[in-house]
């Protein structure tokens, strides 16, 4: 009869939590639909995992971890069909947009400064990389950088993702006036050529790589499933990364992160700090990029609305439509999708930049 | 009894919390030590980024040159 309620003695407090936020991601994934296809197996696989002496943490989910995690390889592959889903065309109308991009990856080094008050400089820095507002970077990075808190920094990046639409309005509110966000921008369709489309993915890994090696590999894969799409002459791959490897990869992503998902490395004080750190994040990214566009309103005879440089964080396209649906509040006739789309889609590649520009300095 | 005992073994568990709470640095000076990385960083992002601008516009310009002939 011992059998019945040895493994049930073995459950401590600690567990319980665990398995009671493992059903926290699971409610928020199906109930709220907030990042279901990475929290619905991230919350299934924390149950999994802490189960005392569970086999699934020891065995297959240990297994997928060092294949995929420990390794880097499932972000990156993951990557290729992110980057076969990309469509450059508004961003290569007005490559200009890009600078956007850069300006909202401000919350990353700003929260690295906060983070390093309280954590050490891989730690700090694998923290401040939930600014990039892009999953598969938070993970790579943290991974590389040997950060003890890989669970916690994904549950954050992953969250606050999936809750761009209820933090990015009110500061942008906070930062613009009514005026400021009736700004107009009409929006000139031009012709891009598909060797331009093809040479762009090309270009962009050749630049970034040269400048900063260890982001090869990040912004490498990114563009080759975007060179997948673009080339016209690979359709089939192309489908097949934008459908078929980016959910298997995403299945094998979500289960093997909750290999860091165990009551021992999840509940710390620290995690708290992160989810605040996270959080910190990515207000000050949308700050930083709304407060650039009203820089450069400064010196610009014909104004930029200056939503759209909230727009240039990486939660894709969710980030392009809150701005685009905050323009319409206020003028109806203002369409700033196509601007706020191709600020999005910079805000990606230089996710990914900064990415590599944490791995270069802390690696 | 004993899984229940060992629920309510609070006095442990929160002197684990305690060595786990001392455990938290706070350094503020570390964030000043940090500012010239931030800078850094952000520079480099800016200048990646202004360069594959330039880049885009002269292969729009090249190619798009070369169609109208």
């Amino acid at each position: 009869m011992d059998i019945l309620y040895n493994n049930l003695t073995q459950f401590g407090l600690g567990e319980i939590i665990m398995l009671c936020i493992g059903g926290i991601l699971i409610y928020l994934a199906i109930a709220k639909e907030m990042e279901p296809t990475l929290l619905l197996p991230m919350g299934f696989g924390t149950i999994l995992v802490n189960i005392p002496f569970s086999d699934a943490l020891t065995g297959p989910i240990k297994e997928l971890y060092s294949a995929g995690i420990a390794n880097e390889l499932f972000p990156l592959l993951l990557f290729i069909g992110i980057g076969a889903m990309i469509d450059f065309g508004p961003l290569l109308t007005n490559p200009k947009l890009m600078i956007f991009g850069a300006a909202a990856q401000f919350g990353i080094f700003f929260t690295l400064c906060m983070a390093a008050i309280f954590f050490d400089d891989k730690d700090a820095a694998s923290i401040a990389i939930i600014g990039a507002a892009d999953g598969p970077t938070s993970i790579s990075v943290a991974n590389t950088l040997k950060s003890d808190f890989v669970g916690p920094i994904t549950v954050a990046a992953y969250s606050y993702m999936a809750l761009v639409p209820v933090i990015q309005p009110p500061v942008i509110k906070l930062l613009t006036t009514k005026k400021e966000r009736m700004i107009r921008m009409p929006y000139e369709q031009k012709n891009v050529s598909k060797l331009t489309r093809i040479l762009f993915p090309i270009l962009i890994t050749v630049v970034a790589s040269a400048i900063i090696p260890q982001a090869t590999a990040l912004i490498g894969f990114l563009m080759f499933g975007n060179l997948i799409r673009e080339c016209g002459v690979l359709n089939q791959l192309s489908e097949t990364a934008q459908k078929v490897l980016a959910n298997l990869i995403t299945i094998f992503l979500g289960i093997s992160v909750a290999f860091n998902m165990t009551a021992s490395q999840f509940l710390r004080p620290q995690t708290l700090l992160i989810m605040g750190l996270g959080l910190i994040a990515f207000i000050v990214d949308t700050a930083g990029g709304v407060l650039f566009a009203k820089f450069l309103n400064l010196f610009m005879k014909n104004k930029i609305n200056p939503m759209i440089g909230a727009a240039g964080i990486s939660a894709f396209p969710m980030s392009g439509r809150i701005v685009h649906k905050m323009g319409q509040k206020e003028d109806p006739q203002n369409f700033l999708l196509m601007h706020s789309i191709g600020v999005n889609v910079s805000g990606q590649i230089a996710s990914v930049i900064a990415g590599g520009i944490i791995l270069n300095i802390f690696g | 009894m004993i899984f229940l005992s060992k629920w309510f073994d609070f006095s442990a568990y929160l002197e684990n919390l305690k060595e786990e709470f001392s455990v938290i640095n706070f350094e503020p000076s570390r964030a000043g030590d940090m500012l010239s990385k931030m800078g850094i960083g952000m520079l480099v992002i800016f200048v990646i980024i202004g360069i594959i601008i330039l880049a885009t516009v002269a292969i729009q310009k090249i190619f798009s040159g070369k169609k109208e002939k």
